[in-house]
C-alpha cells in the first residue's frame, strides 16, 4: 500500500513494528523493500518527497557549497518518490576487481568486500536496471595493449524506479510506503547502542509520528545520509554514528574532464570506452578510470546544448549532398571535420578526509541545519588525469589509431592548479559520505553497511563506498541493496 | 588547431594523411614562429610499459618515429 503522510491516522503507523523500515525510496530504497518483502518481510518505506516532483520538498535540498565548484543541491539529485532514478541518465558498469584491493590512493583502508561478494547479485541487477545480455563488443585497439582494454559500457533505459516499480509497492502485502513523510530525528536506547524509533514529520502536521522496526535502514543518498546523522545529535553531540569524526568525510565524485583533441585514422561511429589494466594503474600508482573517446558530433547526452549542434553539425556532413545544400543555403562553406574527436577522463577520486559533508548554520523548515559541501581534489587526482591522458595517448599513437593533443593546462604540471579547476566537472555521483571499513577511525559502516557503533542501523546508496572507482555508481548501490537483504533477512530469521 | 583539421578535412585517403600528418606539425611550427627545435617548448618523455617510444611535443603525444621523420634527433631538447 502506499499512503500519504500527511492523510494517514498516525497510530496506523505508530502501534507497529516493522521488520525494516527503510528511509529513502530511490534505487537503493526500493530495491531493498522489494527484495525483503520477497523474503516475506514486513517492511516501512518512507519518502520525504512527494509521488511527483514537488518544490516544497526539493527546496529542502538546499545548502552551500565551498570548495571545487559544484552543481547546485537542489539539482544534483531529486528528493520524490522513486529519488535521483527519476533523472538518472543510466549508465551502468561494475566496480573493478582493483577497486576494491589496497592501492596508493587508500590509505585511509579498502573495502572489507572484494567484488566475488557482489558478484552474485548480477543478475538481479540486472533484471532491477532493465540492462541486457549478452556482451559483445567490437575491437577498436589492432592489438592486445598491457596498458589499455576496451569495455561494453551498458546503458539502463534508464529505468524510473517510481515508474516501474509503483504498482507492485502498491500492491505488496509486506510494504507500507508513506510519502511526505520527513525524517527529523534518530532516537536511541538509554546504553545509546540501538535505535529506539524514527521520527518523522509530514509538511502540514506539527507533530512528529514516531516509527518503531527492528532494523533501521537510511537510504538517502550521499549527500543526505550522514546530513541525517549529524543532525541526530540529541543524545549524541556529534550525530549518530560520528565518534570518530568519520561521517561526512571523503566525500568523493567522478572528476568529468576533456583532457584532449584527437586525430584519428579509424573515426568509430559511436563513442567507444577504454580503461586501464590493474599493472597500469599498479605501476603508475594513479587511481582508477576510464577514457571515453567521442567522435565529433556524437554526444553522450550529458551535455545537451553542445550534443544538439553537434548533431546537426553531424547530419549536415554526413553525406556530399547535405554538405552542398546546407553550404548554398548559409552562402559560406560548411567546415566539417575530419577525424577530429573529444577524449574525455571519468576518474576515481582518492579518499580524502578533507573533502567532506558538514552542517551549515542555516535551518530547513524542520530545525534541521542545512548542509555545506566542501569538495577537494587531491594531487593523486592531477596525477591519474595527467598520466591516464599520456598512458591512452602512447597507445593510441603506438598502434598507429591516431594522435592525441593534450587540452592546453594538462600540458604544464607545474602549472597552478587553480586554473585547472575550472576545467573539471562532477557526474552528479555523491560516494563515501559514511564510507565501509574495517576500522571505526576510518569508516562508517563495517561490511555487511551496518554502523559501527548502532546495532540495528544500517546504511545503503554509495554512501558506504569505500573507494569510488570511475564507475557510474547505480549498479553497485542495487548489487549492495540486494546483499544488505540477505544479511537483513538472515539476522530476521535468526531473531 | 582548427587550420589543421580544416586541411585535414580535405585529405580522404587514410595512407596520405599518415604522410602528411607529419608535414602538419612541421607546418604547425613554422606558423607558431618555431624556428628550430631548441624552441620547441614541450618535450616530456610520456614513455609507458608498452610505448616506449612516445614523447609529448606542444602537447601532442606522438612516436618518436613521428619526430625523426620531422628531423629531429632522438637526443635534441
Amino acid at each position: 500500500m502506499i499512503h500519504d503522510a500527511e492523510e494517514i491516522e498516525q497510530s496506523s503507523v505508530t502501534d507497529r513494528v516493522f521488520d525494516v523500515c527503510i528511509v529513502g525510496s530511490g534505487p537503493a530504497g526500493i530495491t531493498l523493500a522489494l527484495a525483503l518483502a520477497g523474503k516475506g518481510r514486513h517492511v516501512g518505506l518512507f519518502e520525504a518527497g512527494g509521488l511527483q516532483y514537488d518544490s516544497q520538498s526539493q527546496i529542502l535540498y538546499e545548502g552551500s557549497s565551498v570548495g571545487q565548484d559544484y552543481f547546485p543541491l537542489t539539482a544534483t539529485r531529486l528528493r520524490q518518490f522513486g529519488g535521483t532514478s527519476g533523472h538518472w541518465s543510466g549508465w551502468c558498469y561494475h566496480l573493478d576487481d582493483i577497486d576494491f584491493r589496497p592501492r596508493v590512493g587508500t590509505p585511509y583502508g579498502d573495502w572489507p568486500l572484494e567484488k566475488s561478494d557482489l558478484d552474485p547479485y548480477r543478475e538481479a541487477t540486472f533484471r532491477t536496471l532493465d540492462l541486457e545480455y549478452p556482451e559483445t563488443i567490437t575491437p577498436y585497439l589492432n592489438r592486445a595493449s598491457s596498458d589499455f582494454e576496451s569495455f561494453l559500457f551498458r546503458k539502463s533505459l534508464p529505468t524510473r524506479f517510481a515508474e516501474k516499480y509503483g504498482e507492485e509497492l502498491r500492491e505488496s502485502r509486506n510494504i507500507e510506503t508513506y510519502f511526505n513523510a520527513n525524517l527529523v530525528d534518530i532516537r536511541l536506547h538509554e546504553n545509546l547502542e540501538a535505535i529506539h524509533h524514527l521520527k518523522f514529520r509530514s509538511y502540514d502536521r506539527q507533530s512528529p509520528f514516531a516509527v518503531k522496526a527492528r532494523y533501521y535502514v537510511l537510504c538517502l543518498g550521499g549527500l543526505e545520509n550522514p546530513r541525517a546523522l549529524l543532525n541526530a545529535n540529541s543524545q549524541i553531540s556529534g550525530g549518530v554514528g560520528n565518534e570518530n569524526d568519520v561521517v561526512g568525510r571523503f566525500f568523493c565524485e567522478h572528476p568529468h574532464v576533456k583532457v584532449a583533441d584527437a586525430l584519428l585514422d579509424r573515426i568509430p561511429r559511436e563513442t567507444r570506452f577504454f580503461k586501464p589494466t590493474a599493472s597500469f594503474i599498479r605501476e603508475h600508482d594513479v587511481g582508477n578510470f576510464s577514457v571515453q573517446v567521442r567522435p565529433a558530433g556524437v554526444s553522450l547526452g550529458e551535455k545537451q546544448e553542445t550534443g544538439l549542434r553537434n548533431k546537426l553539425k553531424s547530419l549536415v556532413c554526413s553525406s556530399s549532398l547535405m554538405t552542398r545544400l546546407a553550404t548554398s543555403l548559409r552562402n559560406r562553406s560548411i567546415e566539417c571535420v575530419d577525424g577530429q574527436a573529444e577524449i574525455t577522463l571519468v576518474t576515481e577520486q582518492a579518499p580524502n578526509p578533507e573533502s567532506r559533508v558538514t552542517l551549515g548554520e542555516e535551518q530547513d523548515i524542520f530545525g534541521l541545519r542545512k548542509l555545506e559541501l566542501n569538495w577537494q581534489l587531491s594531487e593523486i587526482d592531477f596525477d591519474t588525469l595527467r598520466i591516464g591522458t599520456l598512458g591512452f595517448g602512447s597507445v593510441m599513437a603506438n598502434q598507429e589509431l591516431g594522435r592525441i593533443k593534450l587540452v592546453d593546462w594538462l600540458q604544464d604540471r607545474s602549472q597552478d592548479r587553480r586554473v585547472s579547476l575550472s576545467e573539471i566537472s562532477g557526474g552528479h555521483h555523491h560516494m563515501c559520505t559514511t564510507r565501509m571499513g574495517r576500522s571505526s577511525n576510518s569508516s562508517v559502516v563495517d561490511g555487511s553497511c551496518r554502523v559501527h557503533s548502532i546495532d540495528n542501523l544500517y546504511l545503503g546508496g554509495s554512501s558506504v563506498f569505500a573507494t569510488a572507482g570511475w564507475a557510474n555508481p547505480t549498479y553497485t548501490i542495487v548489487q549492495l541493496a540486494f546483499r544488505l537483504s540477505d544479511h537483513l533477512n538472515e539476522r530476521l530469521r535468526r531473531g | 588547431m582548427r587550420p589543421i583539421y580544416f586541411v585535414w578535412a580535405k585529405v580522404p585517403p587514410v595512407n596520405l594523411r599518415r604522410r602528411l600528418f607529419v608535414k602538419l606539425m612541421t607546418s604547425t611550427a613554422l606558423l607558431a614562429g618555431v624556428p628550430g627545435l631548441a624552441a620547441v617548448a614541450s618535450r616530456e618523455s610520456v614513455c609507458r610499459s608498452d610505448s616506449k617510444n612516445c614523447v609529448l611535443f606542444r602537447g601532442w603525444v606522438l612516436k618518436r618515429d613521428d619526430l625523426e621523420r620531422l628531423g629531429y634527433g632522438p637526443n635534441d631538447s
